[in-house]
């Protein structure tokens, strides 16, 4: 064993001593289990973060922000998939808001993430995309954390609701996506 | 709403998750975090040590050619090849797309069982409700299955041996071990029922039957609804939920195992098709496959397909295009051709909008004969 480690669970709080020579190769597995969860888990998360309501370049960005922060803490984190959702719903949640206080402010850097040519035909394809940016806050957060394989359960810890309300509050948000999606004329 | 609306809505939701992978660099966004990109196993060493440029290098200077020479190189492109590997490519994308839409579907399953379950339940009711319950569970392994025959087709078409049976077994588990789970869902929420119903003093008679004819199903014993029952009931629901959740992510991971394969499979068949070639931009092709990895297989195969199709206002008169087929070719009223072949073009296109034309498959053939 070369200390690869599993991508799930990194050794929390525990000094690795790497004798010299082994250095290299455990740094290796570090970053190819970090590789395999950087693949597995972001495109969900950009997923994610276009049904909780962002833009795909925001979503992009955010996303990035956040594996680079969970590459960071990479030996801290116990969960990083669920880390990685939490931190970056949180970063949209401000994001959004500061947009609204700063409406002006100048356009970000392109992620690295995102194919430049590729934002708007994919915004245009995807009326999905721009319907649930019409859905209220509650419903985006509990439609995302859905598409994201959270239970209503885990739902309702994570937003401080109850089991009832996330179901309740999914059926209406599905309502309204279909009613929007058809309210437009049901073209693709 | 309507089970077509919801499901329409569970698929543009599926394809959006799915579609966003085509759209992020991965490698990129992996290249900015860490120090040095580790490159994934997939590509042999003796692949690895060929010096070469990428399919997307190969894409990007293909597509700069000028259009005499990007028609010529549809008499040796591996068409079908690359497009299998684009099309393993978006299926493999698609997995975990499929899994956000079968969870997403849980739940609004859920919901509806407790809806119709809290109005007027009858045992007709529960008859029907079981049917739906099963249908929805079948419907999802009916779904995974799709993914694998267009894998399947895919495969057959290139000659391409995949073992698919290992995956199709993990979707026809899944498929039960959801309704299982499901079924196991409900005969919970309607022992609470009777657990509340009786603390309340109100009679549960006909909860209490369609609670026995569940736990036949599930063969356990009905004596009692008291917290015990709760108690084994809540254990066989989290056990169900786990069995349901590692067969998703062994189901998930076998069909990107066997996806990535054939990925590879169809590229390396590609690569075979063109070294050795007279041709240098099929040999550059051959050393843009040979040198990988080939993460935006997709998005480098719609490239170049991209640059074999289109012709619009491009000058081919002083080309000949016997042996070269033609099939998909669009080009435009500016578009000149050659003067055997202008009257031929012309009666074998159709025209897609005013000015933009598209040549069909028999004049392709014809072409390709000729």
């Amino acid at each position: 064993m070369s200390g690869a480690e599993p991508a799930e669970a990194p050794v929390g709080g525990t000094d690795q001593v790497e004798v010299p020579g082994q250095a290299g190769r455990a740094r290796a597995g570090h970053e190819v289990a970090f590789t395999d969860f950087y693949r597995a888990t972001t495109p969900s998360l950009v997923a994610f973060l276009v049904v909780r309501g962002a833009r795909l370049a925001d979503a992009a960005d955010v996303a990035q922000e956040t594996m680079a922060a969970a590459y960071r803490r990479r030996h801290d984190l116990d969960h990083p998939r669920a880390w990685a959702f939490r931190v970056a719903s949180r970063a949209l949640a401000r994001r959004l808001a500061s947009a609204r206080e700063e409406p002006v402010a100048e356009p970000p850097e392109p992620s690295p993430l995102l194919r430049p040519t590729a934002i708007e035909n994919w915004e245009r394809h995807h009326d999905v995309a721009r319907a649930v940016t019409r859905l209220p806050e509650r419903q985006r957060q509990v439609m995302a954390w859905t598409l994201a394989g959270s239970t209503p359960a885990e739902i309702a810890a994570e937003l401080g609701l109850r089991a009832d309300t996330v179901r309740s509050t999914l059926l209406k948000a599905r309502r309204a996506l279909i009613r929007d999606l058809h309210g437009n004329g049901g073209d693709r | 709403m309507n089970p077509s609306e919801e499901h329409e809505l569970d698929q543009r939701l599926a394809a959006l998750a799915g579609d966003v992978g085509a759209v992020l660099d991965l490698d990129a966004g992996l290249a900015a975090i860490l120090p040095a990109t580790p490159r994934p196993p997939a590509v042999s060493t003796a692949r690895r040590d060929r010096a070469g440029t990428t399919l997307r290098g190969f894409a990007d200077h293909f597509a700069a050619r000028p259009p005499h020479e990007r028609v010529v190189a549809r008499s040796w492109l591996p068409r079908r090849e690359l497009a299998a590997a684009r099309s393993f490519t978006l299926l493999r994308a698609a997995v975990p797309a499929h899994d956000h839409l079968a969870r997403t579907r849980d739940v609004a399953l859920t919901e509806r069982i407790e809806h119709r379950l809290r109005e007027h339940a009858s045992p007709r009711d529960l008859v029907a409700l079981r049917a739906d319950l099963r249908d929805r569970a079948r419907e999802l392994g009916r779904d995974l299955d799709d993914v694998l025959d267009r894998a399947v087709l895919s495969a057959l078409d290139l000659g391409v041996g995949l073992d698919l049976g290992q995956a199709r077994a993990a979707a026809d588990d899944l498929a039960r071990a959801r309704a299982l789970t499901t079924t196991v869902d409900h005969a919970l929420f309607l022992a609470v029922t009777i657990v509340v119903g009786t603390a309340r003093g109100r009679t549960t008679t006909r909860t209490r039957n369609r609670l026995r004819v569940l736990l036949a199903d599930l063969d356990l014993p009905a004596s009692g609804y008291d917290v015990g029952l709760l108690v084994r009931l809540n254990t066989v629901r989290a056990a169900a939920r786990d069995v349901v959740l590692a067969r998703e992510r062994d189901t998930a991971d076998l069909l990107a195992v066997v996806l990535d394969q054939a990925r590879d499979l169809a590229l390396d068949q590609a690569r075979q098709r063109v070294e050795g070639s007279v041709d240098a931009a099929a040999r550059a092709l051959a050393d843009a496959l040979a040198t990988g990895p080939h993460d935006d297989v997709a998005d480098d195969v719609d490239r170049i397909t991209d640059a074999v199709t289109d012709v619009v206002d491009a000058d081919l008169a002083h080309v000949p295009l016997d042996g070269i087929p033609l099939e998909g070719l669009r080009w435009s009223e500016r578009t000149r051709w050659h003067q055997a072949w202008q009257d031929r073009v012309r009666r074998g296109s159709v025209e897609l909008r005013p000015g933009l034309y598209e040549v069909r498959a028999d004049t392709a053939d014809a072409g390709a004969v000729t």
